[in-house]
């Protein structure tokens, strides 16, 4: 890999890694899977930039699957593609989580209304 | 003088508790009586429900399991639905003694706290015979309260917690792994009051702890993580901000 190539890489990884975090603050990725894609990420950058990984990688993967360099497009679409299902996945487990929570909540018995359930602020129960 | 009267909801999330609810509910009704009690079924497999619909225990069912930090965000959502002032929260494999939650709930209201956490560690301030990894974990979330909110908080990860009306809604609104050191630290960056108030727990006797070995290795990575994240989310959402 060249020195731009490097450069073009871990930019390209901030950006996905950017999003992965925006997207699991915003609630729209499952933090389980945003750990495991963060990891692969920081994963290959690290493979990339170290020169004995980037070496070793080179070898194994020339060795067992000799690919096209625009092969990398391909992987990189299905990076892409990959985190936005799971993008969906989750927006859909959110969702019916939710709808749980409501049906649990309007199953539950109602209280009635103005019934004084509680204690006063100063007075113990066992008093 | 008058005193307005606090309504005090219980909420104990239990996912297949059978073997200790009863004696929990039980307990929680003797030694609260003023309190109303909410169990929160996490779509228990076993006798859980059968036991509480003969208890006769209201009852919020989750159809389907979803796990410890969403069963606790139901009882957030039914406390302000039905306007409580005060939501406490208790295990239900019988680790809390009930009995401790009125000492905990009185510092609660004459310290103003918006969130009490029943701490097993903040007496000592260590964590004693804890297993080395769990002893770990705690260490790691404890700093991480201690940098982020500025407050050092001993035992995040327990399940004792008392909390004001006033955070029902940034608790109901954002998403939490188990509404531990993550909510701490959010809470506490948007300007709300997290304290710690000494309790002991009991050997856990039947059941198994939510944290298996996997869980064990992931889950404080997405705990830090959340930690993170709520620093930056704390930006977004306190009032005024764009």
């Amino acid at each position: 890999m060249t020195a731009l190539g490097g450069v073009v890489l871990i930019l390209a990884a901030a950006l996905v890694g950017g999003w992965i975090l925006d997207l699991i603050r915003r609630g729209r990725l499952y933090v389980g899977y945003g750990i495991v894609l963060l990891a692969l990420i920081v994963m290959v950058v690290g493979v990339a930039v170290v020169p004995f990984a980037r070496d070793l990688a080179h070898a194994l993967l020339d060795r067992l699957f000799p690919a096209e360099p625009v092969a990398v497009v391909g992987l990189a679409a299905l990076l892409l593609l990959f985190i936005y299902l799971l993008h969906q996945l989750s927006v859909l487990s959110d969702r019916v989580a939710t709808l749980t929570q409501e049906l649990a909540i309007r199953r539950a018995p109602p209280k009635r209304d103005g019934e004084a359930s509680g204690l006063p602020e100063d007075q113990d129960p066992r008093e | 003088m008058t005193a307005k009267a606090a309504r005090v909801l219980v909420a104990v999330p239990a996912f297949n508790e059978a073997v200790t609810i009863a004696e929990v509910v039980t307990r929680v009704r003797r030694s609260l009586p003023g309190f109303d009690l909410l169990v929160i079924n996490d779509g228990s497999t076993d006798r859980t429900q059968e036991i509480l619909d003969d208890l006769g225990v209201e009852t919020a069912h989750h159809l389907c399991n979803l796990g410890y930090g969403r069963a606790i965000q139901t009882a957030i959502k039914y406390a302000a639905h039905h306007r409580y002032d005060v939501l406490i929260t208790l295990d239900a494999d019988g680790q809390h003694a009930p009995e401790q939650v009125l000492a905990l709930f009185h510092e609660f209201q004459a310290s103003g706290h918006h969130c009490l956490v029943g701490s097993r560690f903040v007496e000592g301030r260590d964590y004693g015979a804890a297993p080395f990894d769990r002893k770990l974990g705690m260490l790691l979330f404890s700093w991480l309260t201690w940098i982020f909110a500025g407050k050092r908080i001993y035992d995040t990860t327990s399940g004792l917690k008392a909390i004001r009306a006033a955070v029902f809604e940034p608790l109901a609104r954002w998403h939490f792994v188990d509404f531990h050191a993550e909510a701490i630290v959010y809470l506490s960056r948007l300007g709300f009051k997290v304290g710690e108030f000494p309790i002991t727990v009991a050997e856990r006797r039947a059941g198994v702890s939510m944290y298996s070995p996997f869980k064990a290795l992931v889950y404080p990575l997405k705990t830090a993580l959340m930690v993170l994240l709520a620093v930056a989310h704390a930006r977004y959402s306190r009032p005024g901000a764009a």
